[in-house]
């Protein structure tokens, strides 16, 4: 909210508070100065033109002597309107505006020291295009300078202001021009401060500064309302609690016109446009005193008001020429005829104040604010007014505000008369008394030194009244901070605010003695962070939220059963569905460094996917606000690509990169997977359709799963599949690998190891070499070999790759394979005859599963 | 050698033998260029058919009051033999040793064997968040965590945000259906946990949180840290502590800090906190803005309100919760000046972060 400095300084005079203090104080007590503007407009004073000669070389230039009360000056003058007699605003040398300081010039060959001002130049709104000349205030015959004070802002006519001014007045002081604003944010609780009056109410009470309430002034001057009046004055009534106070009053006899100068200044300093005599008195009423007005044609309505509650279906075009559908159950103002407005949020276009009103209806009202809201939030309106309401209105002075705007209104003696409430009479509410025990506060503060003194005088200073009995306080809460004082907590935080947070000491709490470890997950993702970052891998981190055709590429053929999940308000189209595979990101993150000339690419992300539980994609209707049922499951995802620096991997004949590639990665989640203790297993049984078909693998947890299941996939890897990286602009030969890591967790039981007595014996190898089909998986033979029961007590340790072999010419649709096994026995050192016993089992064996031939 | 009879002409001949031998040896070992030659040298004397291992046959030749002697003198030459040898042979190994040595020498500026394997590093938000958990945790904080997708009652009814409250305009929420949201903030991990737990309690959600705003300064995703302690009589001064002692400790330096009175539906008191600028030391500079602070915190005491909604007898307990966002936390520690770099993921931005 803006709150201009001068007109915040005709309630509270803070010229003597240093600037940065008012500002840091105000901002530390709640109400934040975001910033500050200011709009320099110094050393103008009220001047007269003596005389206007042409400019001896311009056609259009003047050559003015105005007299400022002390000095002549001669100046030179281009506007069309300028005259001898005028009263104007001028600037002399020195004298800063908001966009030049005045110096000496030559126009045209003449000295000019100064310069005669337009209301544009002085930062003044212009509401009138056949104002492009000087500003006049006033008009002087020639004989006499009359000393007529007339008080400003208080008439009518065309510019608004005194006939005879003084001369060598300060402008920017006359008409509140210029000076510095405050933008400050306001929080949604202190509706009591969107208006000067609330504002200089802070500063009243954080710095002790007196306050004046010049408006009641303006009222008390004004003449008595009408007993009746020409036209008469409908009656209201309001109904179904449609308003929580309403009152109206008619104004016979006003012409709309311009308001006068200080109103707009005040309205323009405050970011609103001065449009015509009767909005701006409304608008000037809510930001003075923060009570909304709206004002009708009286001629246009018909009939009596009722204020009550719309029903279903009912339509109204607003002043803004829109025609609207109005959501049941919100307050509207009636006539005969039907809805005159949206009551605190918009006028009706029938019924609005044009150019020719004559005579209007002023309404000033407290409409309930979660009714407000709800109008405004389903009309998609959000208006001053609107947001005035919905933060709650000082019920107390609704009767004011009205009485101040007739007065401001009320010129040339037009008549007002106020209407009769034909419904139940309003009483004001009683004062909320908010009742604790004394030693809440300061044991909520923890604020070892502050007084009961001190508790008691910051509240009433906030407009409070405050009792203290038997250890008790009983707090009474002003009208202005009725809709949000609610309990003890309140009271706490006003008297803190002023007390200063700053002031409180600072403690720590007592020493919690309960130990914890960190969630399993974050352990997990800890340690395998770790060993990614040793092995090159840089985490990213991406949005959840993408597009839908990159969902459907990246589609799983696991649990389809389950749906993605569809944001209702994304950012976007490209954000709209939830990703179901950590791999898209990361491959849309690869591309486009990969784009940028990085032609490597060793990714993670840990994150999660999202799906909809139990195939339900209908709507939760429930007004419990638990959320639909949703699968979130967090994975770990990886990428790999490059084509620098790589080691060759000795098993595969065509050393070609892309091969490379997947074993390095395979390799890397076999860390990964060692890390969160899982005894895994691969297969290549229905890989996801995204990837290579045969260059893709499932990671299966080994064991035994409910629903007698052996073996739970964790995981996939594998390269691209070549359309989908052509569909995301990948190069050929992008791998990927996704671990369920949440899910292997849930179902890893035993991740403390628990110590098992080892042989003091050396592991003995023994190497063979086999022949076998092309096709024969590796993993077939190792199957094969853990199986072999090797008698005399001997096992397996081991199973190791040494070398694979391949050659067309020698070994058609065969490939020759190095295996070391690894042996030991249990109890004592095998001999000679054991081990070859348990060998042969195995060549058995593999011959009898596999095919194999013993080289 | 002859066999001698004459005992006088046997010690002259002896001695001339012997010297003889010295010679021999000390010539033979001297030009023994290499360790095969050495060993050569040794079989010479020491073989099966060695000189001095012969000598040593001799013996049963030798009269039997004269075998001492003879003995002794045979032993002597055959340690001067030894020292020589000895010597010799570790000259020999220094030599070949320091010959391999210097064969082997390598460019040990060639680069690393990394194959590519180049340190990685953590996203720069993990590392922050990893931060000022470590800090928490070691204050007694315990971690909590949970769902992303949420019921609006844990992310706006249990912290007295209903419907019409005006607040809940501020949170521009990504929904799913009436009742389930994209969480706005982590207080949603902290009402669950408050629902089965009962006081004392300090705990720090933290993670992922949504809002449906994007543009230079906010991205539709940001992480949070809250932290939520309730137990008899906590206080507002103990509040400041906890959050002076976070503060300093993460930017590492004794740092001061403004707090200022705000408003949120789920504290009250609150406050915003600030930190005083690092860059300008108050005075004020681009990074404050001109204003000598820079805001870090928002927290207050939490309200009876929520209280209720998680059965916590407010009569008893009063707490205090506090919140920060991870990304602005990492924008004022390491300057990065624009908080889109955080999502874009440029490699130029992620490798800066190793170590």
């Amino acid at each position: 909210m803006l709150v201009p400095i001068k007109w915040l300084n005709s309630f509270v005079d803070t010229r003597d508070i240093p600037f940065n203090e008012l500002v840091d104080r105000v901002s530390e007590c709640g109400n934040e100065v975001d910033s500050v503007a200011e709009y320099p407009c110094q050393g103008v004073v009220t001047a007269l033109v003596e005389s206007k000669v042409k400019h001896p070389d311009a056609d259009t230039l003047a050559v003015c002597v105005v007299f400022d009360g002390a000095q002549r000056h001669n100046v030179v003058c281009g506007a069309p309107n300028v005259d001898a007699g005028q009263i104007v605003a001028f600037a002399p040398i020195g004298a800063k505006l908001p966009e030049m300081v005045l110096r000496k010039v030559k126009i045209r060959g003449i000295e000019s020291q100064g310069m005669i001002c337009s209301k544009g130049e002085l930062g003044l709104p212009v509401t009138d295009e056949s104002e492009d000349g000087i500003w006049v205030l006033g008009t002087h015959t020639h004989d006499t300078h009359t000393h007529d004070t007339h008080t400003l802002g208080t008439s009518s006519n065309n510019n608004g202001d005194a006939e005879t001014v003084p001369l060598g007045l300060d402008v920017a002081e006359m008409f509140a021009i210029g000076g510095a604003v405050l933008d400050i944010g306001l929080t949604p609780n202190r509706g009591d401060c969107l208006s000067i009056r609330g504002m200089a109410r802070e500063v009243h009470a954080i710095f002790d500064t007196p306050m004046k309430h010049a408006y009641e002034d303006v009222i008390a001057s004004m003449p008595e309302a009408s007993q009746s009046i020409a036209g008469g004055v409908p009656t209201y009534t309001v109904e179904g609690g449609a308003a929580d106070r309403y009152l109206l009053a008619k104004v016979a006899g006003v012409s709309v016109g311009e308001s006068p100068t200080l109103i707009q200044a005040r309205l323009h300093g405050c970011g609103i446009r001065p449009i015509n005599n009767i909005v701006d008195t409304t608008n000037y009423v809510m930001l003075e005193l923060g009570q909304p007005m709206h004002a009708f044609d009286a001629d246009h309505i018909e009939g009596d008001i009722a204020i009550r509650l719309s029903g279903e279906g009912e339509r109204v075009v607003t002043l803004d020429g829109a025609e609207r559908s109005v959501p049941a159950g919100v307050p509207v103002i009636t006539d005969a005829k039907g809805i005159i407005a949206i009551a605190g949020v918009m006028g009706g276009l029938r019924g609005s104040v044009s150019s020719s009103t004559t005579n209007i209806l002023l309404e000033s009202a407290v409409f309930p604010p979660s009714l407000v809201r709800r109008s405004a939030k389903v009309l998609g309106l959000s208006t001053d007014s609107s947001h005035r309401f919905e933060r709650g209105i000082d019920i107390s002075t609704t009767d004011v505000a009205l009485r101040y705007a007739i007065a401001l209104l009320n010129t040339d003696g037009a008549e007002y008369a106020y209407c009769n409430n034909a419904g139940s009479e309003f009483v004001l509410p009683p004062k909320p008394v908010i009742q604790f025990d004394e030693e809440f506060i300061p044991s909520l503060l923890g604020a070892d030194d502050i007084t009961h003194e001190q508790i008691t005088a910051n509240l009433e200073k906030l407009g409070y009244g405050v009792a203290r009995e038997n250890g008790r306080y009983a707090v009474t809460v002003p009208y202005h901070r009725m809709e949000t004082a609610r309990y003890s907590a309140d009271i706490a935080e006003e008297v803190v605010r002023l007390y200063g947070i700053n002031n409180l000491p600072n403690k720590l709490p007592k020493l919690f003695a309960k130990a914890t470890t960190l969630p399993q997950g974050f352990q997990d993702r800890r340690n395998i962070s770790s060993a990614l970052i040793h092995q090159g891998f840089f985490e990213i981190i991406t949005y959840p939220f993408i597009k839908s055709e990159t969902v459907t590429l990246f589609a799983e053929k696991r649990g389809t059963e389950l749906e993605p999940m569809t944001l209702r308000n994304p950012i976007s189209e490209d954000m709209k569905v939830m990703r179901t595979t950590m791999v898209a990101n990361l491959v849309t993150t690869f591309v486009a460094n990969f784009n940028q000339g990085v032609r490597w690419g060793k990714l993670f992300e840990f994150g999660s996917v999202y799906r909809h539980e139990n195939n339900t994609t209908t709507q939760n209707n429930n007004s419990s606000g638990e959320g639909m049922k949703v699968d979130e499951e967090p994975r770990l995802g990886l990428l790999a690509y490059g084509d620098e620096h790589f080691a060759t991997y000795p098993f595969t004949n065509k050393d070609t990169k892309t091969e490379v590639q997947f074993f390095v990665l395979k390799g890397v989640v076999t860390r990964v997977l060692a890390a969160l203790g899982a005894d895994a297993e691969f297969n290549t049984t229905d890989t996801p359709d995204f990837l290579h078909p045969g260059r893709a693998c499932n990671v299966i947890l080994k064991g035994k799963f409910p629903g007698g299941k052996e073996g739970v996939v964790i995981g996939i890897i594998g390269e691209l599949h070549p359309n989908v990286a052509k569909k995301c602009d990948a190069p050929d030969g992008v791998v990927v690998a996704e671990i369920y890591t949440h899910l292997a967790t849930s179902l890893i039981k035993k991740r403390v190891p628990k110590f098992k007595t080892f042989l003091r014996t050396p592991d003995i190898r023994k190497d063979i070499t086999v022949v076998v089909d092309e096709t024969t998986p590796f993993g077939d033979l190792v199957q094969t070999i853990s199986k072999v029961k090797l008698g005399n007590g001997l096992k397996v340790v081991d199973v190791y790759l040494i070398d694979e072999y391949r050659n067309e010419k020698v070994l058609q649709g065969k490939r020759s394979i190095t295996i070391r096994v690894m042996l030991n026995a249990r109890e004592s050192t095998p001999t000679d005859t054991h081990l070859s016993e348990g060998m042969d089992r195995v060549v058995q064996a593999l011959a009898d599963s596999n095919n194999a031939v013993l080289r | 050698m002859k066999k001698n009879t004459n005992n006088t002409e046997n010690t002259n001949t002896n001695t001339n033998a012997n010297t003889n031998i010295k010679n021999n040896i000390s010539k033979q070992l001297e030009l023994a260029k290499d360790l095969k030659q050495l060993e050569q040298v040794r079989l010479n004397f020491l073989g099966k058919k060695g000189t001095i291992t012969l000598l040593n046959k001799e013996i049963k030749n030798i009269p039997t009051h004269e075998r001492k002697n003879y003995g002794e003198k045979v032993n002597k030459l055959r340690q001067h033999f030894e020292n020589i040898y000895n010597a010799k042979k570790n000259n020999l190994e220094e030599t070949h040793l320091n010959k391999a040595l210097n064969e082997q020498t390598l460019d040990t500026t060639l680069p690393g064997a990394t194959f590519g394997m180049g340190l990685g590093a953590h996203h720069i938000l993990t590392r922050v968040y990893y931060e000022l958990l470590d800090i928490l945790i070691s204050m007694g904080f315990e971690v909590v965590d949970d769902r992303e997708v949420e019921g609006v009652f844990y992310n706006f009814t249990a912290l007295n945000m209903d419907e019409n409250h005006p607040a809940r305009d501020e949170h521009d929420t990504f929904f799913f259906d009436d009742n389930t949201v994209l969480r706005t903030h982590t207080s949603s991990v902290q009402i669950r946990h408050m629902l089965k737990n009962k006081p004392p309690i300090a705990i720090v959600s933290s993670g992922k949180v949504y809002r449906s705003d994007y543009d230079a300064t906010h991205t539709p995703m940001f992480h949070q840290i809250e932290g939520l302690v309730v137990d008899k009589g906590t206080s507002m001064a103990e509040m400041k502590g906890v959050l002076w002692e976070l503060i300093s400790t993460f930017f590492g330096r004794k740092t001061k800090l403004r707090f200022r009175s705000s408003y949120f539906p789920f504290t009250e008191p609150s406050a915003e906190v600030d930190m005083a600028c690092f860059s300008c030391n108050g005075s004020g500079c681009r990074l404050c803005g001109g204003s000598g602070w820079i805001e870090v915190l928002g927290c207050g005491m939490v309200d009876n309100e929520v209280f209720k909604h998680v059965d916590y007898d407010h009569t008893e307990y009063s707490g205090f919760a506090f919140g920060m966002g991870v990304e602005r936390m990492a924008m004022l520690k390491y300057s990065i000046d624009d908080l889109r770099l955080f999502y874009d993921n440029n490699y130029k931005f992620l490798n800066q972060w190793r170590g």
